[in-house]
């Protein structure tokens, strides 16, 4: 009897429990997702990882055209002329929307679902560079980059001119383009007003030093005071649509650092902000893009609609954006299957399960990420060390040839990383040399090279290596094992710090690198930005201090100040050789960025080259019609 | 009693006060957050200028002051990632989510643990017996998050049932990370139900009533499941603390946006006073269960005396 009603009991409770969840999940085929993709799509999609199954789609990118001035034949990469420095009167035209192709959407929302930003807010202003990727579709920039040829093209700003000194840019801004809200149009006090946030002594955009080092003659751009908002000193309104922005110094680069591509100079509605204030506009933000903002659940999703009937720029075809944060990569993984996501972030380990299943792989059209091991210590301007052995040059090229870069290539990704020859300087920026090699794996060499630095066979130098994980490349501190071994296997002896990056960066901020190698990794940028930031002192305003030269900082300062396109293009070539020569960091390689399809939603996507990818450029993407 | 109660309120402001002394410094141990908050290429300038904003450049014991001083006012400060929001603002956006998340998560733990602990001790050394140890043991050994992304394979991937993630598909968006976050207590409060039913069954007033010739189910569930609650229900008033506190992993695999999905991101972001708040707030939840449920304990049972 007693076994019988507990035998009851038990299975009373189970059944309430199933009833539960029966009653939850409702009706299961019809009601859910799409899961997977189906047999015939699989057919048509075989896995190639190495091939994108959506097309890289420069052609769907309604980009303005540039006119001859800025379209002449231009190797892919950032020289003056593509930055549009050169170009003393760009006049573009935009191109119409593209056309739609026949036959119903198969869906009429777009579910991208990728890792968190650093930090969500919707004031892109306020959080920096890597957080405002998923503001792109909603803001827009007075520039855009080519994807395919890195060239500046008009985005707000329809033409534009600068000076021969380099200090002054002429720059026609779009007529008649509207924000969100519709009450207003954009202007010259719009773009007044967002440069004041760019440059505001809280903002936290990757580029505000730099904003700040080009605050023309008078200076003080910014004021917070309220009657100053939207007057600056250093923006002449020649009209409504029209004005000159004036530096204190030559900068051929605006158009690029002006750029979508930067992530930082998106462009904010003054009347908006003087209406609503900014804590309604943090809430409820608005732009000129092709989306408007709709609503945000922090830590979960982030979702637009498409805004206009007819943008200026691209009819987006999709009718709604989500972008859902999802920290963990078998999350990202299962929404992509389960159809709740089209476009997901997945790791480079997990992308053969993912083709295996009948997805797709795409990836960007240039590298998303440049990798290398920085050589701490190099402080060689002030801060000389003689006896940090990371000093010494024939140190650092037995570093360089200890390293088997094929075997890490081969080992942790798949061997799509395009080996780098010389850090900071890719084959499509004009200031490359192809003579440059990759420092071939030669251990016999590496050892030789430390006896010759007045190391014994076996006892070489202590150092220490640090490993810490980034965004995009989870691989930094896996690859740092290998790495560390070779090392001790040619004479070094070194002490092993694996784990996050926050105490590199506090270290290499401090410039108290002495003895250290590091992991590193930076978007995809031109050799003259890459400079800029990695490899020179406090004094020309770097920020990682990685190599102090003072022959190189000679350069770049002249380079820097030179208005003059061939004698820029010859200085960027000399820095690039002589760190070269002087192996100034261990230069790995270049990753692209890479996000799994459902090729039953998408038709097409173009990955941008930038570590963004995933957030921007989805006006571009289209969807399968039946 | 009534000493008993306030000296064990003033253990609890004792332990939140040292709790948040330890998290407060262990944070900074972890590094300089305007490191990670600000851009690489920010001037040493930008960086006092945040640095002195956040107070940073003041002495440990001094921010330590400033923060316990305004937080017993309520004011949590400002959340240094999310673009100066503040923190109780913050908290209270994501708190509501976490809250439900863990009460479904209680429920599923009762409502799989207390029916199958009777069962097998009803059964004992039975099949269902076995059965319910291999189900104690999964549960006890296995990581939440592991059960937590077999459950999103099978119910989301495979079958389609449920939402692999987020919280806007109603309660279907539920199911999977409760019974994931709950499922590691069945085993515990099923094991604690079983010994406790069997220390019931053995009783002597138990062995009249079945003399007696009262009905099973009635000697069951009226003298013995009520007489055999008390251990697993005080169990059960813990684990509703674990379970608010201990949602941090599960609501990350299942993009839950609650509380410790935003704890992640605030050590992700070095960002101290979110750490801190959250840290503190989870610990007074322990701390206020662990003191209900002592008092509670103490008028169920009156057998028990302070």
């Amino acid at each position: 009897m007693s076994r019988g009603l507990a035998l009851r009991t038990g299975i009373v409770g189970l059944l309430a429990l199933a009833v539960t969840m029966a009653i939850a999940c409702g009706a299961p085929a019809e009601q859910q997702p799409q899961t997977g993709a189906p047999a015939a799509a699989q057919q048509q999609q075989p896995a190639q990882p190495q091939q994108p199954a959506a097309t890289q789609a420069p052609a769907a990118q309604a980009q303005a055209e540039p006119t001859a001035t800025t379209a002449l034949a231009q190797p892919a990469g950032m020289s003056d002329r593509a930055a549009g420095g050169a170009a003393p009167t760009a006049v573009p035209k935009p191109e119409p929307a593209p056309e739609t192709t026949a036959g119903e959407p198969v869906q009429a929302d777009l579910r991208v679902a990728i890792t968190p930003p650093y930090a969500e807010n919707l004031l892109g202003w306020r959080v920096g560079g890597t957080n405002q990727g998923i503001l792109q579709p909603m803001q827009e920039a007075l520039f855009q980059r080519d994807y395919q040829t890195w060239e500046a093209r008009p985005m707000l700003a329809e033409s534009w001119s600068v000076s021969p000194d380099g200090k002054e840019w002429t720059i026609k801004l779009r007529e008649n383009v509207p924000f969100h809200h519709e009450a207003d149009t954009f202007g010259v006090s719009d773009f007044v007003f967002s440069f004041q946030l760019w440059s505001h002594p809280e903002a936290k955009t990757g580029f505000g030093d730099f904003w700040h080092q080009i605050l023309g003659p008078e200076g003080e751009l910014r004021s917070w005071e309220v009657e100053d908002i939207g007057v600056a000193a250093t923006v002449t309104e020649v009209s409504d649509n029209e004005m000159v922005w004036n530096m204190n110094r030559p900068e051929l680069w605006i158009p690029f650092y002006a750029s979508e591509a930067t992530t930082d100079p998106l462009i904010y509605s003054l009347d908006y902000w003087q209406t609503n204030g900014e804590e309604a506009y943090a809430a409820s933000p608005v732009g000129t893009g092709p989306w408007r903002h709709v609503s945000y659940e922090q830590g979960a999703k982030l979702e637009y609609e498409r805004a206009f009937d007819e943008h200026w720029r691209v009819n987006p075809d999709f009718e709604t954006l989500t972008f859902f944060f999802a920290e963990e990569d078998l999350t990202r993984v299962a929404m992509l299957r389960a159809g709740e996501a089209d476009i997901a972030e997945i790791p480079r380990e997990l992308q053969g399960e993912i083709v295996d299943a009948g997805y797709a792989i795409t990836q960007s059209t240039l590298p998303a990420f440049m990798v290398w091991i920085g050589i701490g210590g190099q402080y060689l301007e002030d801060r000389r060390d003689p006896n940090d052995p990371n000093t010494n040059v024939l140190v650092r090229r037995a570093m360089n040839h200890a390293m088997d870069r094929e075997a890490l290539n081969e080992a942790f990704f798949d061997n799509k990383m395009e080996l780098m020859a010389n850090t900071g300087w890719h084959p499509t920026d004009p200031s490359y040399d192809p003579a440059w090699e990759i420092p071939a794996y030669d251990p016999d060499l590496a050892r030789q090279l430390l006896q010759e630095a007045g190391y014994a066979e076996g006892s070489g130098p202590s150092i220490e290596f640090m490993a810490g994980k980034l965004v995009g490349v989870p691989e930094l501190t896996e690859i740092a094992v290998p790495m560390i071994s070779w090392l001790e296997d040619v004479g070094f002896t070194v002490d092993a710090q694996i784990g996050e990056f926050q105490p590199i960066r506090t270290r290499y901020k401090a410039r108290e690198m002495n003895s250290v190698l590091w992991t590193h990794r930076t978007g995809f940028w031109p050799a003259g930005r890459n400079m800029r930031v990695y490899f020179v002192s406090p004094t020309l305003a770097g920020a990682v201090y990685m190599y102090e030269d003072p022959h190189t900082e000679d350069l770049f300062s002249k380079w820097q100040s030179s208005v003059d396109e061939d004698e820029r293009l010859n200085l960027m070539k000399e820095a690039g050789q002589y760190m070269y020569e002087q192996n100034a960091t261990i230069p790995l390689g270049f990753l692209f960025a890479e996000f799994g399809i459902n090729p039953n939603v998408i038709a097409e996507y173009s990955v941008n080259n930038s570590y963004f990818g995933g957030m921007k450029g989805h006006e571009y993407t289209q969807v399968v019609r039946q | 009693m009534q000493r008993f109660i306030v000296l064990r309120v003033i253990q609890s402001i004792l332990a939140i006060l040292v709790i948040s002394m330890v998290v407060f410094a262990l944070a900074r141990v972890t590094g300089d957050p305007v490191a990670i908050l600000l851009p690489e290429d920010a001037s040493p300038a930008v960086v006092e200028q945040v640095r002195s904003k956040w107070g940073l450049d003041q002495p440990i014991y001094v921010q330590y002051a400033r923060y316990i001083g305004n937080f017993v006012t309520g004011d949590f400060g400002e959340a240094w990632a999310y673009g100066g929001v503040p923190i109780t603002e913050l908290i209270a956006r994501r708190l509501p989510n976490t809250i439900v998340l863990a009460s479904f998560a209680w429920v599923i733990s009762a409502s799989i643990a207390l029916p199958i602990g009777v069962m097998v001790a009803v059964k004992k050394d039975s099949a269902f017996d076995w059965a319910g140890k291999v189900i104690a043991l999964i549960g006890q050994s296995a990581p939440s998050f592991a059960i937590g992304l077999i459950l999103m394979w099978v119910f989301a991937v495979l079958l389609g049932w449920l939402p692999t993630s987020g919280n806007d598909a109603g309660f279907k968006s539920i199911i999977l990370p409760g019974v994931a976050l709950g499922y590691y207590n069945v085993a515990a409060v099923m094991r604690l139900t079983r010994s406790s039913m069997l220390e019931v069954l053995d009783t002597e007033y138990v062995k009249l009533a079945r003399i007696k010739g009262m009905p099973e189910r009635k000697v069951i569930w009226k003298h013995c499941f009520r007489n055999a609650l008390i251990v697993p229900f005080t169990y059960m008033g813990l684990i509703g603390a674990v379970l608010l506190t201990g949602s941090v992993v599960i609501e990350t695999v299942f993009v839950w946006p609650g509380l410790g999905d935003l704890a992640i991101d605030a050590i992700r972001n070095r960002d101290f006073p979110v750490i801190q708040s959250i840290v503190i707030l989870f610990a007074a939840f322990y701390i206020f269960i662990n003191l209900a449920v002592d008092v509670m304990y103490a008028y169920l049972n009156p057998r028990i005396r302070y």
